[in-house]
């Protein structure tokens, strides 16, 4: 089982097709298995280990992919916006590894103990160089090493298997099933599980993928009608600017049949929105993690279309489901006991299945005894089979399609003298899914700013690591034995409300829209990287 | 029958009968209710796929959306 079965195959149905770029001049199929096999040659010269990816999304991308899975070694894309020391610090835990680099990342590589070469350098080597057969991979090798921040602050490296991913792939896609006037677009990183499902899943259908590495709006539109693009796959936060640009300026996308979303909670006006505004597209939502070779349920089409136009509320409360199992994917819910809960209850969403990859490096299989893995949401099903998912089992915050973890921004503003105790929630909030609040209680007779508390984080963490709000308490709210009562405290916060800039000072009471009061749709969670 | 990393020999054609021929991508099932054989065709060829010297069927693809 490798992933270069995929390629092979496309190459022997459609191998003149053009695979990635434009359709006049991009490249085909074919061309794509040939560079793919020269880089194998590569990393077999240069006897490396894995090949890291540090770079954004580009034809290169899928090239260095199948380079990876034909030398039958490691793909490890990493998140480019990550720090110098932060990529060392994940290289060094991967050993002897060929890092190619987008030139303008090769010095976050520093002094790092690996191989370097920047992506133009890997893709011309690649092209002059004797292409490789694939290498038969052994019965549980490793094809792709995708980093998740989980609940802690430090990341995780999930291990995806070459059977997780074909597992996945052969699946849920029929092959050979897209026309050759479809093309789709690409905009989410490549170190984020859902770059990684698309690559794979356009070659083994035969569609035509045009990348868009920083996105933008108003290049998104741009792109859609120069490239005739009929699918899109979206995160909440990107369909939220680009619902908002065309009600400022309509635009008409006559190519564009099928959005898939995914990655966040959809906020359902969001939603609601984006469904109004491109009535003839088929909207998607893809629900997964990192952890499952990305998508596990999926709400198509046809289920949006339902639920929109039903009387029958039961079935138009489904727009905020993730919608139904795929084929192979077994789903159970279980109380704290591990017990699976009775008909109609919530419970903690496991699930099974050889796409079910559930290792990470170091740690070895998170599965239980009988192959089942645990994704830590909470979730109920209906009925019919809908998923509906109410929220993590932790307190992650999920701000656009990045996990957060309270803890390290806790500690962050723990650190400064004014601040005796605090609370990191997440807030509902209409675009990013939810925004990050600290509710902080200050030491007697000091008086930070929030301004100070916000720049005071911004100098340890990332930037998004910032808070977005900060409000003020004499008290947090604990329970007898003395835990911090994250829900209770989130329920108050949510029944005031605060701009999502500011701080609440005193009696500026600012304010927050307020969250829609039902189920809370985290329809899709992925764990992008960092 | 050959195994897999044998040659083909020059010359050799599918027995009649069992040479309908295997199309590449495509599912192949047995001819009875309820078969709980799936086989992905990942080569294409000649020969007719077949079990007790039952020819296989195609498998009639579900359309799930796509979701990537």
């Amino acid at each position: 089982m490798n992933l270069s079965l995929l390629l092979e195959m496309a190459v022997a149905g459609y191998g003149s097709r053009t695979a990635l770029g434009p359709s006049q001049c991009g490249l085909s199929f074919a061309e794509l298995r040939a560079r793919a096999a020269g880089g194998a040659t590569v990393l077999g010269d240069q006897r490396a280990e894995q090949l890291v990816f540090i770079g954004t999304g580009g034809p290169a991308y899928p090239q260095a992919m199948f380079s990876a899975a034909i030398a039958g070694v490691p793909f490890v894309p990493l998140n480019y916006r990550l720090s110098a020391v932060q990529i060392q610090d994940l290289l060094g835990e991967l050993g002897n590894s060929l890092v190619v680099a987008d030139s303008e990342y090769l010095p976050l590589v520093g002094q790092a103990d690996v191989q370097l070469m920047s992506t133009g350098d890997f893709v011309r080597v690649a092209a002059s160089a004797t292409p490789r057969k694939g290498q038969p991979a052994s019965a549980d090798a490793t094809a792709v090493i995708l980093f998740t921040s989980g609940t802690t602050a430090r990341p995780k490296a999930v291990l995806l298997k070459h059977e997780n991913l074909m597992s996945y792939i052969i699946s849920t896609v029929e092959f050979g099933n897209a026309g050759e006037q479809e093309a789709a677009l690409i905009t989410v990183p490549p170190y984020h599980v859902a770059a990684v499902a698309s690559t794979l899943s356009n070659i083994y259908s035969g569609r035509r993928v045009v990348h868009l590495p920083d996105f933008d709006p108003a290049a998104w539109l741009r792109l859609v009608a120069d490239e005739g693009v009929t699918s899109a796959m979206l995160v909440p936060t990107m369909l939220s600017r680009v619902v908002d640009l065309l009600d400022a300026s309509p635009a008409d996308l006559p190519t564009l049949r099928a959005i898939a979303y995914g990655g966040a909670r959809m906020p359902q006006q969001l939603l609601k929105r984006a469904l109004r505004m491109f009535p003839d597209v088929g909207f998607v939502n893809a629900y997964g993690l990192t952890e499952t070779s990305s998508t596990i349920a999926i709400l198509g089409a046809e289920d949006h279309r339902e639920a929109v136009s039903s009387d029958d509320p039961a079935i138009r409360r489904r727009l905020g489901s993730v919608g139904r199992p795929v084929p192979g994917i077994e789903v159970q819910l279980r109380d704290e006991f591990d017990q699976e809960v009775g008909p109609g209850q919530a419970g903690a969403l496991w699930v099974r299945g050889s796409q079910v990859a559930g290792e990470y490096h170091g740690q070895g299989s998170t599965l239980d005894a009988d192959g089942w893995f645990c994704t830590r949401d909470r979730c109920y099903q209906d009925t019919d089979g809908y998923l509906f998912i109410e929220g993590r089992l932790d307190d992650t915050i999920i701000r656009g399609a990045e996990n957060i973890a309270p803890a390290e921004i806790e500690d962050a503003l723990l650190s400064h003298e004014a601040v005796k105790d605090v609370a990191v929630v997440g807030l509902p909030d209409a675009e990013w899914g939810e925004t990050v609040c600290a509710v902080v209680v200050r030491e007697r007779g000091t008086d930070p700013t929030a301004d100070e508390l916000k720049a005071h984080v911004r100098g340890r963490l990332r930037g998004s690591r910032t808070p977005d709000a900060i409000v003020w308490r004499d008290v947090l709210p604990h329970s007898p034995t003395g835990k911090l009562l994250r829900r209770q405290l989130r329920t108050e916060l949510a029944e005031t409300s605060t701009s999502t800039d500011g701080s609440v000072d005193g009696a500026a009471q600012a304010r927050i829209t307020p969250a829609k009061p039902g189920v809370h749709d985290r329809s899709y969670r992925r764990h992008p990287a960092g | 029958m050959l195994d897999f990393a044998t040659p083909v020999p020059d010359g050799q054609s599918p027995v009649r009968g069992l040479d309908g021929g295997t199309e590449l991508g495509k599912r192949y099932t047995a001819d009875e209710p309820d078969s709980t054989l799936e086989l992905l065709a990942t080569k294409a060829g000649q020969g007719t796929l077949s079990v007790g010297g039952e020819p296989l069927i195609v498998k009639i693809p579900k359309s799930l959306p796509a979701s990537d």
